[in-house]
């Protein structure tokens, strides 16, 4: 009886440690395995499956050229439809049955919600999700890092850079009505008041309904010099194009990061030429330091167009193959999160330098200054830093 | 409030009401004379504008003649509809026809979503210039006074046509009694054919006046399926000029709604707007109680 | 004879149906116990649903918004109030029988078609409501506290209480069923007239109806909210109310077991299909339209239909012969 115990269990040892030659998840001698939730399909799939392809085309050249310390980087893209149901669903299924290393990627306020409830707590890292999400980082958890600034920070850096350039006496600002719009609200009240700017409306639309026809009447009344769009790209679009057939346009127009995605310039550069300014992440895809990523992006899949998601799925990519490399063979969730954390000053060359710590999980520190001219995208000034 | 404002308010509300209507004349035609509520008239408006877009535009054919293609190819689409999916089993009784428009619905949104759900939102010609006029010191734009105008010729032509044609006078004896009617030598199933043909033309013109207003996407004509059955309810069911004013109303509550109260309470508002109806008059404002005997 | 232990066979295979449920965590993984937890917990709504539909033949389109209320008063509770998870669910229950009381009240008044789209206005203003105000969390939802609980038993402590519950739930719908009241319900289904001079009292027994559905989805978005750890409004849109009704019809009105085979499909379809984008919904909408065409019945129907047709075929081959003569003689 004692002896088949004791075979058993010498057996059951020998197997879990030849099994677990890497006993770390979702890594093997010649693999790393990570996953991700993302919208394909539904209303925001065009662009947020922009950000899992240029990740990709990434991937794909560094895989080709060997990958790091040996090993390949697979990266698994479940369906979450934009519902956070369904992302919490997809990440059970990649933590509990595909154990990836890591998560990575991702796109959409709603989504990262439903994913940060299923990972925090765990050691499983969670990289950089294309999402404005305060709580994300606020307050700072172990095991997730973000590159994307959060909605209230960009609008605290750009209203008063706005406000330096074209003095103006009066603004109105109009925010989606997504998580985090008190934030951005009261960033963009604080500044605007210090600057001695007077703001006649602060509207908040609601998400399902596109029609901006009664906003641009209540803007048009007041005729504010400078006027805030915080809305997703297509929204921000329709609300020039309201704009348009009303007739009117302010001085300046600006919000944040959503308004350096093409949707809105191919909708709106016919009437916001000259007069938009926008916080980006990313360098736009027709800057010269942009054209490796154009350059694997089309080597990925030729009928691909490069644009702002794109960009910032390279720029995630590029990060996390630097930290990667930096762990060295030796690679566990842990050490990719402590190496994560020292990162300080990595220039990527299309961003501002990134930088984590301790308590700083989100990792840019400057944005750069878009602007419209001729209908394409247009670094107008030098990288504006944060303030905390 | 200021004037402009509520001019505003109102002119959008008309606007919208406008389509609500349209749409709503749809489903009562269907449903007056096929007792069938037909979920799937948004959706039939939706693939309309895609198919203009897609394949119709792209032929060279000036915009008015690729809309009026576009409008025929889906009242052929509705003929489909019903000889394929409505015709076949009918002792399944009026719900379950019912329940056959919600899959297709379901059916037409997964199919166009996997198809072009990509690329979206699309921008789609406008038959309207984008441009303001001024109209007694209030700017109104051209697509609206457009849409508008276009929606009552339809509406005009409609009612004229069920008024004043044999085929319109054979389609209101249908809607009485498919029985009588057939003793009488009626051709019920042909009525019903061309019934669904005239439900989806006027679908996909729905469809064709809302697209350009801003941007074509596979749920475009999600939010206005509900507020189409919410004016035919408030208008009685069965009844054309009941649909058309409950549209108005709806559209023009929902618009002063948004502007008084948040945007974010504009549909409790409705919802609260509908039940109030329901309450004072059940059977709708033009509608009249039918009591069966037993 | 064969009556009885046909009776039997039936009753014991249930009772290992449910001892394989329960003894699943040994075999499956966390990721399929999960699964199993996401269907047994909209099966749970589909049931409630099934009673206004499939026994009193009242169309509610709405059937979202009383999960969504079961839901969202478990997490308003249980992080605005610190409650613990029993007490949350029970209030969560009272609130949505009121809510489907309400609901129920205009159904005298109106027409199957008029109360079906007022249901679903119901559901669709519930769905802005939460999402206009901060103490509902506002469009991002509401994130329960870490429940202790969900890490007894080696973390199948929900898996368990899903399953526990979920077998009340059934069996409560069997008993209603056959009750007097499920009766009562059957014959206003099949004829208002009919049933009133019966001495059916209408009003009572569609607000029942309500209620009952109304307490079975609270149920289930109160699990929902508990196993998730996470409350999304966009979980609640009129898109649930639809699909819930979708896996009642595909599997099978009427019925008990048709909703939990309908939810199923629902539930695991685009599971199965993920690595095909946009196919899921397809397979969904096929199979919508497609049974409610071909097998309106659903499921359980089509299955008891080639039943009969197995069973006559049977009957046939032995009885050929006789047959033939019975229809000659017929004729004259």
């Amino acid at each position: 009886m004692i002896f088949n115990k004791m075979v058993y269990s010498a057996l059951a040892a020998t197997f879990i440690v030849a099994s677990n030659a890497y006993a770390e998840d979702g890594v093997t001698a010649t693999e790393i395995l990570l996953g991700g939730s993302n919208a394909a399909t539904g209303p925001v799939a065009s662009v947020c499956y922009a950000v899992t392809h240029g990740q990709l085309a990434y991937f794909k050249r560094i895989n080709e050229a060997g990958g790091i310390h040996g090993r390949k980087i697979r990266y698994e893209v479940l369906d979450d439809a934009y519902s956070a149901q369904r992302a919490i669903g997809n990440v059970r299924r990649l933590l509990q049955q595909d154990k990836v290393f890591a998560l990575f990627g991702g796109c959409g306020t709603v989504t990262a919600a439903g994913i940060l409830s299923a990972v925090e707590g765990t050691s499983v890292p969670y990289l950089f999700p294309y999402a404005g999400l305060d709580k994300l980082i606020d307050p700072p958890k172990q095991n997730i890092f973000a590159l994307m600034p959060l909605y209230s920070q960009q609008t605290a850096a750009i209203v008063p850079f706005v406000v330096d350039k074209i003095h103006p006496k009066t603004a109105a600002m109009f925010s989606t009505n997504i998580a985090g719009h008190e934030g951005w609200r009261q960033a963009a009240r604080d500044r605007l008041q210090a600057a001695g700017v007077k703001l006649v409306i602060d509207g908040v639309m609601e998400v399902t309904s596109p029609e901006r026809a009664a906003f641009v009447v209540q803007a048009k009344e007041k005729d504010p010099d400078l006027l805030l769009i915080m809305d997703t790209a297509p929204n921000a679009a329709r609300f020039l194009i309201e704009m348009q057939r009303q007739n009117w346009k302010p001085r300046m127009i600006a919000g944040y990061s959503t308004l350096t995605d093409e949707t809105f310039l191919r909708a709106a550069a016919e009437n916001a030429e000259g007069i938009v300014l926008a916080p980006g992440i990313v360098l736009p895809p027709t800057a010269p330091q942009s054209k490796q990523c154009v350059d694997d992006l089309s080597a990925y899949k030729k009928e691909l167009t490069a644009s702002h998601f794109t960009m910032y799925g390279c720029l995630t990519a590029h990060v996390l193959v630097e930290a990667l490399r930096r762990v060295g063979p030796d690679l566990t969730q842990a050490k990719l999160i402590a190496t994560l954390e020292a990162m300080k000053g990595f220039d990527t060359g299309i961003s501002g330098k990134v930088s984590f710590g301790p308590g700083q999980r989100m990792g840019m520190q400057e944005m750069y200054p878009f602007g419209i001219e001729k209908g394409q995208f247009k670094i107008v000034a030098a990288p504006i830093g944060f303030k905390k | 409030m200021s004037s402009i404002q509520l001019a505003s308010a109102l002119i959008s509300g008309v606007v919208n009401g406008a389509l609500y209507s349209l749409l709503g004349l749809a489903i009562v035609l269907i449903f007056r004379t096929t007792a069938v509520a037909n979920f799937a008239q948004g959706d039939i408006g939706m693939l309309g504008a895609f198919v203009l877009i897609m394949f119709i535009v792209p032929l060279g054919l000036p915009l008015w003649g690729a809309w009026i293609v576009t409008v025929c190819l889906s009242g052929i689409f509705g003929g489909l509809i019903y000889l394929c999916l409505l015709k076949p089993r009918p002792i399944a009784g009026h719900l379950n026809l019912t329940i056959r428009t919600l899959g297709l619905s379901t059916l037409a949104y997964a199919v166009a979503l996997y198809v072009w759900g990509e690329g979206e939102p699309y921008r789609v010609p406008s038959l309207f210039p984008r441009l303001t006029t001024e109209l007694m010191g209030f700017s109104i734009s051209y697509d609206q006074i457009g849409t508008v105008a276009v929606a009552l010729v339809l509406s005009i032509i409609l009612l004229a046509f069920f008024r004043f044609t044999q085929i319109g006078l054979a389609m209101r004896a249908v809607a009485i009694n498919p029985d009588i009617a057939r003793l009488q030598g009626v051709n019920v199933n042909r009525i019903v054919l061309v019934v669904w043909i005239v439900a989806a033309g006027i679908g996909a013109a729905v469809g064709l006046l809302i697209a350009p207003i801003s941007f074509l996407e596979t749920a475009l004509m999600r939010p206005y399926l509900l507020k189409a059955f919410t004016a035919a309810i408030m208008g009685g069911l069965y009844s054309f000029p009941g649909v058309l004013l409950g549209g108005v109303i709806l559209g023009i509550t929902e618009s002063l709604a948004a502007m008084w109260l948040s945007v974010q309470l504009r549909e409790a508002f409705v919802f609260l707007v509908l039940l109030l109806v329901l309450l004072l008059r059940p059977a709708g404002i033009f509608g009249h109680i039918i009591r069966t005997r037993v | 004879m064969r009556i009885p232990s046909a009776r039997f066979l039936l009753f014991g295979s249930w009772v290992l149906v449910a001892f394989a449920f329960a003894l699943a965590p040994l075999v499956l993984g966390k990721y399929a116990q999960y699964l199993i937890s996401m269907w047994l917990i909209f099966a749970i709504a589909a049931i409630g649903l099934n009673i206004p539909i499939g026994l009193a033949n009242i169309y509610s389109f709405g059937h979202g918004a009383f999960m969504l209320v079961g839901a969202y008063v478990v997490a308003i509770t249980m992080t605005h109030w610190s409650w613990s998870a029993f007490p949350a669910v029970m209030i969560s229950l009272v609130v949505a029988a009121v809510a489907g009381g309400v609901v129920g009240l205009p159904s005298l008044r109106l027409t199957g078609f008029a109360l079906a789209i007022v249901t679903f206005a119901f559901g669709h203003t519930l769905f802005h409501l939460v999402k206009a105000f901060e103490y509902t969390g506002g469009p991002q939802g509401m994130f329960m506290p870490t429940l202790d609980s969900s890490k007894w038993l080696g973390g199948t402590y929900y898996y368990y209480i899903v399953l526990v519950i979920f077998i009340l739930a059934f069996l409560a719908a069997y008993s209603v069923s056959s009750s007097k009241t499920g009766r009562a319900m059957r014959t206003l289904g099949a004829s208002e007239v009919v049933a009133q001079s019966l001495g059916i009292h209408l009003l009572r027994y569609k607000i029942i109806a309500f209620v009952l559905s109304a307490v079975y989805g609270a149920i289930s978005g109160g699990l929902l909210a508990l196993v998730t750890g996470y409350v999304a409004p966009d979980t609640f849109s009129s898109e649930l109310s639809i699909s819930v009704f979708a896996a009642v019809m595909i599997g099978g009105m009427g019925t008990i077991v048709g909703p939990v085979l309908g939810s199923f499909f629902v539930v695991l379809i685009p599971e199965l299909t993920q690595s095909v984008r946009g196919l899921s919904l397809i397979i969904y909408g096929v199979l919508f339209t497609l049974v409610s065409t071909l097998y309106p019945t659903g499921i359980v129907g089509a299955f008891h239909a080639l039943n009969e047709y197995l069973t006559k075929a049977r009957r046939n081959k032995g009885f050929s012969l006789s047959e033939k003569d019975d229809s000659s003689k017929a004729k004259i």
